[in-house]
């Protein structure tokens, strides 16, 4: 026992120092070890569970390859019990989980392949990137307007506050943050085909290397409703939460203090209680980002966009087990990576968390 | 109290949720009495007909009535009204039997004709009566208002259900971790990052995928909200945490621990009374996201399916196709009533947290 | 007329229960060069009438009558960039809690180049960075040129109000209110600071208004005392008049509330005056204190006494014979040079409950011969020199003549 105290002192010696010299760094690099460990049991979570579940998705993955992989086929496609538990071996299904799931992690990581869907036949990888960049780009941009004008407002309206102006746009926040999206997003959808304004789907209908520029403003004229249906959804709850938190930092002492040196009313706006609402907000927007994948994927399904939130709900409509499992996996990344980040910004605005307290 | 009451004639908006809730249960409660029809009961031939009850004729006067229709198109579904057809609606008239509350049998309905549908026969004779549609048919020419009423017993339950059993696996598990702390707090701490890390639908969806395909309406329902509360837990198990976390310096706890009261019975007997507003409050808001949630699963053909019905089922994507959304608006009407209910909740909430939150009353200003 | 004067002052905070009267008619004014002391429980406007003198109340403030002049001016009606010029260069204040008084990620160096900047705008970078160091020296944080690339959370409490101090000071304000600036700090802290800015005050010639809960804080440092109770001006004058011939029922139960230093336990029950604040929302027509009050007559709960100033103290007077009071055996001499220390060492050895029993021994045979005793008890003693005027010192009280009070 003490040695193994020492040998962890002795290792830990260079990382203190570390710790000490480059705080950031080091703030950085232990959230991305923390990242690697969360999604390694996360993994391994997901295979449990569907090993814990009864088994008519593995049974229906037996069949489904054995009516496909010729090597598995027999000429009159009737398949004994016994026949199916001898495909389930040779597949590695009748393994322990955890064995499972070191096999695709083998597979993923050491042989870059990560199958291929059970009923499309395509390379999941080339399936899952593609949709990826898809989801991705528009869920940034929604992140992006979502924060940029929910700032505006709720940092004007929280100068505002007690006025009608205020109590009128605290109401409308609410309706909005209240509003069923998937109610919002039909009824956008519906606009679009009554109004023949907009399309009445999220992406433009022909390839972006056909032609680069008219892609460009076709996927703009294409995104405009869903985005605006991300953008009403999310606007409501985030635009409370930062006027809350800048309320809560404009009643905070500092403030007082701020204004009883004659420091100007502008600069205490921006560069104290808005620097400070900063910080809560980076907290939540990994939740935020989260929720706007949440979000899209229904906006992705009503729209078609092709998005990997469709791809989710074809492969789960499908029983597309490999689908699922790699999506619910690189899903969990992305938010994942979007919380480091969150962490990391944190760390940059906010001297506690960088120094720790002292 | 007194004060949420005098709070409830100050702000309108919240009374006017709280009426709009007590309407939408109260109509839940009596779905079978009020509804003219049963959810499965199907007109032939009425197929996306659209609602037929109007104030004034010629032949009838002021009073509510019914102008009897034909069917003119049949691959647009396109109906003319006959000239002097009216049939007037009448008050607590006869239908389909049915069991109130799955006790008493009735045949009772609170509106209809009694005039027989096609042929000579009413309800009483084993026919049918002609069909009133204060807000349409549907595909099968089934009662909309029927529906909808059948459907809230589904929808405006399972947020109630679907917060209890998350709510009760927040305390425990919230409970214990602010209780415990240290190691027990570390574990299910990340335990619920695992949760809040994969975005709710995914998480939905992954679980739906996992857990089996071919069940009926009743295992549908149980497992919805099985997996909506398992997606719903780690939120408010961190916030119970927290409370929990600061509670438990109290005297009267340590004094409860001194007598040796075993921890869950401290947690629920002792602490939990402690947060009630605040959890009142965290119910309130939560409930719309479980309504919400049924409706997404549904709405994707993942939940609720025929015979079974509830709003996210009258909202499922293949009936309110964009096609029939513009033909036949009145498929819209399920989601007007998710409108209102997930408002009321919301603004319900918002007074309540206003009232019983001091912390957060403090932080708004 | 002084350098700051608050005339009649009005303060309501619109709540959801309607208006809270916090501030409700008061009169004072500080001289310059002084210091003045506030006096009165948590709840008493002390805050709220300091903060309204640089006008930082929050939003839901209403100034329903009343006005603040400084050098004549008043300050409610200064536009917006008048008043952020009045705050810092000519009023600045430090606040109770230093530690929530610093925006948490900006280093003291940041902090300490805006406030400069805002009032000098044309000074360097090094400039500032000089005037930086120059104002923390002279506030005795030590190390300045190193601390200044701190954070306020790297500081403790001590540290924090010192450099607060040096942040009010950094635009050379001519008057300081220091808002219960050692409430929450050590008492050793506590001594060090209030050193600091009595220093402070002779080489900048600074006019203080020292606002606290604690009289026997006040009683070394301050000239003169205002002792505020629910929004009212209860009594007002010279330390020394106050302190040892108290005229108002209010001011001598919170002299007999002062514990004698060291003293942590006593079996007979500390002296405070019984009772609570009264309602902020519905404040009676009569003196607030009424209720409390041991010498309430019915005329004082009907309306506020009017201010009864005492008549200028010829010898034979009340003022006078309390100062003899003070000379008898027991009660030694406070003077300025002692002012850090709490004066509660001044007490004679006497119990507490025997002084307090005293006094209500007193106040129950009024005209009776015992009056004196407050004076030795507490004891502010002939060092400390005239006071600056005793006939400013004024009272609310109607006709609860104190004993050995000439009528």
């Amino acid at each position: 026992m003490r040695h193994l105290v020492e040998l962890i002192q002795r290792v830990g010696r260079p990382l203190y120092y570390f710790k000490a010299k480059h705080p950031l760094a080091h703030f950085i690099a232990a959230r991305g070890v923390s990242m690697v460990v969360i999604l390694f049991v996360l993994g391994f979570a997901v295979f449990g569970l569907m090993s814990l579940t009864p088994g008519d998705m593995v049974d229906n993955y037996v069949r489904s390859q054995m009516l496909m992989q010729s090597e598995f086929r027999q000429s009159d496609n009737v398949y004994s019990e016994e026949a199916i538990e001898e495909v389930k071996t040779r597949l590695g299904l009748n393994l322990p989980f955890y064995e499972q799931y070191f096999q695709w992690l083998h597979q993923v990581f050491v042989e870059r392949d990560l199958g291929r869907s059970l009923i499309s036949r395509a390379p999941i990888l080339f399936l899952i990137r593609d949709r990826m960049v898809n989801s991705l780009i528009l869920n940034l941009i929604s992140l992006f307007f979502l924060t940029i004008i929910s700032f505006g407002l709720g940092i004007y309206f929280s100068s505002k506050v007690g006025t009608p102006l205020d109590i009128g746009a605290t109401f409308t926040a609410l309706f909005l943050h209240a509003f069923p999206g998937i109610l919002l997003l039909i009824l956008l959808q519906l606009f679009a085909a009554v109004s023949g304004l907009f399309p009445i789907t999220g992406y433009p209908d022909f390839p972006f290397r056909e032609a680069p520029t008219r892609f460009v403003f076709s996927y703009a004229h294409h995104i405009i409703l869903p985005l605006i249906g991300a953008f009403l959804s999310g606007i409501g709850g985030t635009m409370r939460m930062i006027r809350a938190t800048m309320l809560d930092q404009l009643g905070r002492p500092y403030i007082t203090s701020l204004r009883s040196r004659g420091v100007p009313e502008r600069r205490v706006y921006l560069a104290h209680a808005f620097r400070n609402t900063l910080n809560p907000f980076i907290t939540s927007s990994a939740n935020l980002f989260a929720s706007l994948f949440s979000g899209s994927l229904i906006l992705e399904i009503i729209f078609s966009y092709p998005g990997i939130g469709r791809l989710m709900y074809e492969a789960v409509r499908q029983e597309d087990i490999n689908l699922v499992l790699a999506n619910i996996m690189f899903i969990s990344f992305l938010i994942l990576v979007g919380m480091v980040v969150a962490d990391i910004l944190l760390a940059m605005v906010d001297p506690r968390i960088r120094y720790g307290r002292q | 109290m007194r004060r949420f009451v005098h709070r409830l004639y100050k702000r309108k908006v919240a009374l006017i949720s709280v009426v709009a809730l007590v309407i939408l249960y109260g109509g839940m409660l009596f779905a079978e009495l009020i509804s003219p029809y049963e959810h499965t009961t199907v007109f032939e031939d009425h197929a996306y007909h659209p609602p037929n009850v109007s104030m004034y004729s010629d032949e009838l006067g002021f009073r509510p009535q019914v102008q009897k229709t034909a069917l003119v198109d049949e691959s647009n579904y396109r109906y003319a009204r006959i000239a002097d057809s009216h049939i007037p609606v009448k008050l607590f008239v006869k239908g389909p039997e049915y069991k109130l509350w799955g006790l008493i049998p009735m045949d009772l309905h609170l509106f209809g004709t009694t005039e027989p549908y096609e042929g000579t026969l009413t309800w009483e004779d084993g026919g049918q009566n002609y069909p009133v549609y204060l807000f349409g048919a549907d595909n099968l020419g089934r009662d909309m208002f029927t529906r909808i009423l059948y459907g809230s017993r589904i929808s405006l339950t399972i947020g109630f259900i679907g917060i209890a059993i998350s709510l009760t696996l927040a305390i425990i598990l919230g409970g214990f971790a602010g209780y415990y702390g240290g190691v027990t707090d570390w574990t299910i701490m990340r335990i619920a990052e695992f949760f809040i890390l994969i975005p709710g639908l995914y998480m939905i969806l992954f679980l739906r995928s996992v857990l089996s395909r071919d069940m009926d309406s009743g295992q549908a329902f149980i497992i919805i909200t099985i997996i909506l509360s398992l997606v719903g837990w780690p939120g408010s198990a961190r916030l119970v945490r927290g409370l929990v976390h600061s509670i438990k310096r109290e005297d009267f706890i340590t004094a409860a621990q001194l007598q040796g009261v075993p921890p869950l019975v401290i947690i629920f007997k002792q602490i939990v009374p402690q947060m009630s507003s605040i959890l009142i409050v965290s119910i309130t808001l939560g409930i719309p996201g479980f309504i919400l949630g049924e409706t997404v699963l549904s709405y994707l053909g993942l939940g609720i399916v025929d015979p079974a019905v509830s709003w996210g089922s009258l909202l499922n994507r293949e009936v309110t196709s964009l096609s029939n959304l513009t033909s036949f608006p009145w498929f819209l009407y399920p989601g007007l009533f998710l409108l209102v209910t997930t408002l009321a909740f919301n603004f319900l909430g918002d007074l309540l947290r206003d009232v019983l939150d001091p912390y957060y009353r403090e932080k708004s200003g | 007329m002084g350098i700051l004067d608050v005339e009649g002052l009005h303060i309501d905070f619109a709540t959801e229960k309607g208006p809270l009267h916090a501030v409700r008619g008061v009169d004072f004014s500080l001289q310059e060069g002084e210091v003045l002391g506030i006096v009165g429980e948590s709840g008493s406007g002390k805050s709220v009438t300091a903060h309204s003198t640089m006008r930082l109340l929050p939003s839901n403030t209403n100034y329903t009558g009343g006005d603040v002049r400084y050098r004549g001016q008043s300050v409610f009606a200064l536009e917006r960039e008048e008043l952020r010029r009045l705050r810092g260069p000519e009023i600045a204040i430090i606040f109770q809690e230093p530690g929530r008084s610093f925006d948490p990620i900006y280093t003291i160096g940041k902090a300490m180049a805006e406030t400069i900047r805002s009032h000098e705008p044309e000074l360097s970078e090094a400039e500032i960075y000089e005037k930086s160091v120059r104002l923390l020296k002279e506030t005795n944080v030590p190390f300045p040129e190193d601390r200044l690339s701190n954070y306020p959370h790297q500081f403790s409490g001590g540290l924090l109000q010192r450099i607060m101090i040096a942040l009010a000071l950094a635009s050379d304000p001519k008057v300081l209110i220091a808002d219960e600036p050692t409430t929450s700090l050590d008492v050793t802290i506590q001594a060090g600071i209030i050193d600091l800015l009595l220093r402070l005050k002779d080489e900048r010639n600074l006019s203080i208004i020292f606002i606290t809960h604690n009289l026997a804080l006040i009683s070394g440092i301050a000239d003169r005392i205002v002792v505020m109770y629910a929004g009212l001006v209860m009594e007002q004058g010279s330390a020394e008049a106050v302190l040892t011939s108290p005229r108002h029922p209010y001011t001598r139960a919170l002299l007999d509330s002062i514990l004698d230093l060291g003293q942590h336990y006593t079996d007979t029950p500390i002296a405070a005056p019984s009772g609570t604040v009264p309602d902020p929302y519905r404040p009676e027509a009569g003196c607030p204190f009424a209720p409390r009050c041991p010498l309430a007559a019915p005329a004082c709960r009907e309306a506020v006494p009017p201010i009864a100033e005492d008549p200028a103290p010829p010898p034979g007077t009340a003022a006078a014979r309390h100062r003899g009071g003070a000379e008898a055996p027991g009660g030694p001499a406070a003077g300025r040079d002692r002012e850090a220390e709490p004066p509660i060492a001044e007490g004679p050895a006497a119990a507490p409950d025997g002084a307090a029993r005293r006094h209500r021994g007193g106040a129950e045979a009024p005209e009776g011969p015992g009056g004196p005793a407050a004076g030795p008890d507490r004891g502010g003693g002939p060092g400390r020199g005239a006071p600056p005027g005793g006939a400013e010192h004024a009272a609310h009280v109607h006709r609860c003549r104190f004993p050995g009070v000439k009528e």
